[in-house]
């Protein structure tokens, strides 16, 4: 008997509790429930249909025909494919160093109390804030082969014209700069922002046992802001990557495919060439080979006893 | 206040935008209510709404509400792909000549092929490669909306300071050559012409003028082939090639963004392959311009053109019967004739230039009269295959190739062929 109530005391209790967490979780749901909706909606569902796209023929016109793994195998004939992949890496292999030694360098030089700081630091954030439109426009003038103002200095010094954006050769190289020029002001304020967060006392202890400027920089600041610095090479991956305004501006790929980027080629074979099915197998190639860097990059990182 | 007019007007798009495609509710009576996206932007936006203003007055049965889609022309195509995938499409759309092929595939495509066999229509009365440009297998998608072809523009005071005449009737590519070797002054940054080399159409259509004057053509008819590569197609680049390469007469524009025109435009181009759509443009830079028709070759001066249609989507047989009706009023001969004089373009009609008001258009775009009696040289249009763009960027590739100097005109032309064979080959479409 004393059992029995005993336990139907406790399954009342439960009852309550499981009430409670039921109330807690409707509360949480509907804080939550509009943003996951947005996401369901805007990311997880294009992708599960873009994913199904990439079996078919689709041109997005038509249904589509089912054609199994076929867009992958065409991959990996497609030398315009291979050609992408090759001006995407290349961006990817420059951009990556440059923008966090150029980014970290500056920001060391920015974090200083001096008249108008205000107005330097802001000069290295605007070129991240002019649209990709405006900087296209503006950088196609400038590398512009025969009136550019580029080759119009290497004139003046006396120095050979260079083809620029007009050679297959060196427009990739050009490109990497100009997106080099927008981006890396998003370094600079990363690394500042971290910069100030190391202690005055470590830096003046380090002072008072006489570290240099150098010996500063290599054992306290680059330890220091190396979450920052995983952090900034992932984001600069994953924009690199996905370069596709600059090259849209420019050069729409030319000349003869040069500056091709792969998400370049995602949109052509998707809205121009109407093969939608194609496109989208290139764009989960992408998504997988960018999957796999970052994952293999943070294990790296973790392996050396940083976390972000 | 400002940013709540602003919010206010955002919203106001947006629930026009969403609205635009979903009224297939629409009650049995009253007015028939349809939307056109026309992509048209500044004059030409404000000339198509205030015909459709008077249509709307004239026409109390039919109700037509004007949206510019959010695209320009340029980007109608991502635009009307998604929209008849979400199923939220307009009724009437302004579509490039070459996207047919694509848009006659999806099933809401309205077929008017039957309404314009009505004596009314005057269907014959349009240009032939219009007719063409808006019937894919033997299906009359929608109507003619906007008709260009290629002229040579120059600039006379570039021409009279190289000590050359305007080009005289029935020059040769060969004249061309020469005078554009004569016009360049490399000190002065002055070219004798331009070409562009970025990846886009531009670079080729260019090229298809020539190749069919020299009896040549693109594709075999069956669309199965390319046969680009022909004599036809070798003497073609190869003429380019000499002048970029040896001539160094060509200004190469790697840029999508027409930087050609502006240099026409500052006085360091002499000639400029181009179209009536430049026109308004010139005149408002004040620009010493002749206009000409292409080379010839034996006498032959063929050009390309491009025409624009506008398309027809079906939500029920009410709207496509008046989407049909409004299509067929606007452009009928009168109110393309407005239309005309707002914007500069051609006339889509033979009998609109036998309207009385047809000089005053004439006297207004200077030059425009050499560009219309030039539509009787568009004779052909580009091949009606989805498959077209994707051919038309291994050529794009060749051209810079070989003009850039890095590859041979017959190794460029071969590759692009072979190329070109392996897309048409896969099946479907």
């Amino acid at each position: 008997m004393s059992s029995t109530a005993l336990s139907a005391s406790t399954a009342a209790h439960r009852r309550s509790k499981d009430r409670r967490r039921l109330g807690d979780n409707i509360a949480g749901w509907s804080f939550a429930g509009p943003a996951t909706l947005v996401i369901l909606g805007f990311s997880l569902v294009p992708m599960a249909w873009a994913l199904a796209l990439s079996f078919t023929d689709s041109d997005l016109m038509t249904p589509g025909r089912n054609v199994g793994l076929d867009n992958y195998r065409a991959l990996l004939e497609d030398p315009v494919f291979f050609q992408a992949l090759r001006n995407t890496g290349l961006l990817l292999v420059l951009y990556i160093p440059a923008s966090l030694v150029a980014g970290l360098l500056v920001a060391v030089l920015l974090n200083r109390k001096v008249r108008g700081i205000g107005f330097y630091r802001t000069c290295f954030l605007v070129p991240y804030i002019v649209s990709a439109t405006a900087t296209g426009l503006l950088m196609g003038f400038i590398f512009d082969r025969d009136f550019g103002l580029a080759n119009g200095l290497l004139a003046k010094l006396g120095l050979p014209i260079q083809g620029l954006l007009s050679s297959p050769s060196q427009a990739m190289f050009v490109l990497t700069l100009i997106f080099f020029w927008t981006r890396f002001g998003f370094s600079v304020v990363i690394y500042l922002a971290a910069i100030q967060e190391i202690s005055r006392e470590v830096m003046e202890a380090a002072s008072i046992d006489g570290a240099g400027w150098w010996t500063t920089f290599r054992h306290i600041i680059v330890p220091s802001v190396r979450p920052m610095t995983i952090f900034l090479a992932v984001w600069g991956v994953i924009d690199a990557l996905q370069f596709f305004d600059l090259v849209m501006t420019t050069t729409k790929g030319g000349p003869a495919n040069a500056t091709v980027t792969i998400v370049y080629y995602v949109w052509q074979l998707a809205f121009t060439y109407s093969t939608a099915g194609y496109g989208a197998a290139v764009a989960y190639v992408l998504f997988a080979g960018t999957l796999l860097l970052i994952v293999v990059g943070l294990l790296v990182a973790r392996r050396r006893g940083v976390t972000t | 206040m400002r940013r709540a007019l602003a919010a206010a007007a955002v919203l106001t798009l947006v629930a026009t935008g969403c609205g635009g495609g979903t009224q297939d509710k629409q009650a049995a009576s009253g007015p028939v209510e349809i939307t056109i996206w026309h992509g048209q932007e500044d004059a030409s936006a404000k000339s198509i709404e205030k015909l459709v203003d008077r249509f709307n007055q004239s026409h109390p049965d039919i109700k037509v509400n004007t949206e510019s889609g959010g695209a320009t022309a340029d980007g109608m195509l991502p635009k009307i792909t998604a929209a008849l995938t979400s199923d939220s499409y307009p009724d009437i759309a302004y579509l490039y000549g070459s996207w047919a092929p694509n848009i006659a595939r999806n099933t809401k495509t309205a077929d008017l092929t039957e309404f314009v066999k009505d004596p009314a229509v005057q269907w014959k009365d349009f240009w032939a490669s219009e007719r063409e440009a808006v019937t894919v297998e033997g299906k009359v998608i929608g109507f003619p909306a906007v008709v260009d072809n290629m002229v040579v523009l120059y600039n006379k005071k570039v021409l009279a300071k190289a000590g050359l005449q305007p080009p005289r009737a029935g020059w040769t590519w060969d004249d061309f050559r020469a005078m554009a070797k004569q016009a360049t002054d490399a000190q002065d940054g002055v070219f004798g012409t331009t070409w562009p080399i970025s990846g886009g159409e531009e670079a080729v259509w260019g090229l298809w003028p020539m190749i069919w004057q020299a009896g040549g053509d693109i594709l075999t008819p069956d669309h199965r082939k390319a046969v680009f590569n022909s004599t036809a197609g070798q003497q073609a680049l190869g003429r380019l090639r000499a002048m970029a390469v040896d001539d160094k007469s060509v200004y190469l524009d790697s840029s999508p963004a027409e930087k050609g025109q502006k240099l026409f435009e500052s006085g360091r181009l002499g000639l400029f392959l181009s179209g009536p759509w430049v026109l308004p443009d010139l005149q408002a830079a004040k620009v010493d311009y002749g206009v000409s028709p292409l080379p010839g070759t034996n006498g032959n001066h063929e050009t390309i053109s491009g025409p624009d249609n506008w398309v027809v989507f079906d939500h029920d047989e009410r709207r496509v019967k008046a989407s049909a009706t409004f299509l067929a009023w606007l452009t009928a001969a009168e109110q393309q004739l407005v239309w005309m004089g707002d914007t500069g373009s051609l006339p889509i009609r033979e009998s609109i230039t036998k309207l009385p008001g047809y000089q005053d258009y004439l006297d207004k775009y200077r030059g425009i009269d050499v560009i219309s009696a030039n539509l009787a040289n568009a004779r052909r249009v580009r091949p009606a295959t989805t498959r077209y763009p994707r051919v038309s960027a291994f050529v794009a590739e060749a051209v810079a190739q070989t003009l850039l100097g890095r590859s041979d005109v017959k190794t460029a032309l071969d590759e692009a062929v072979a190329k070109s064979d392996a897309a048409l080959a896969v099946p479907g479409s």
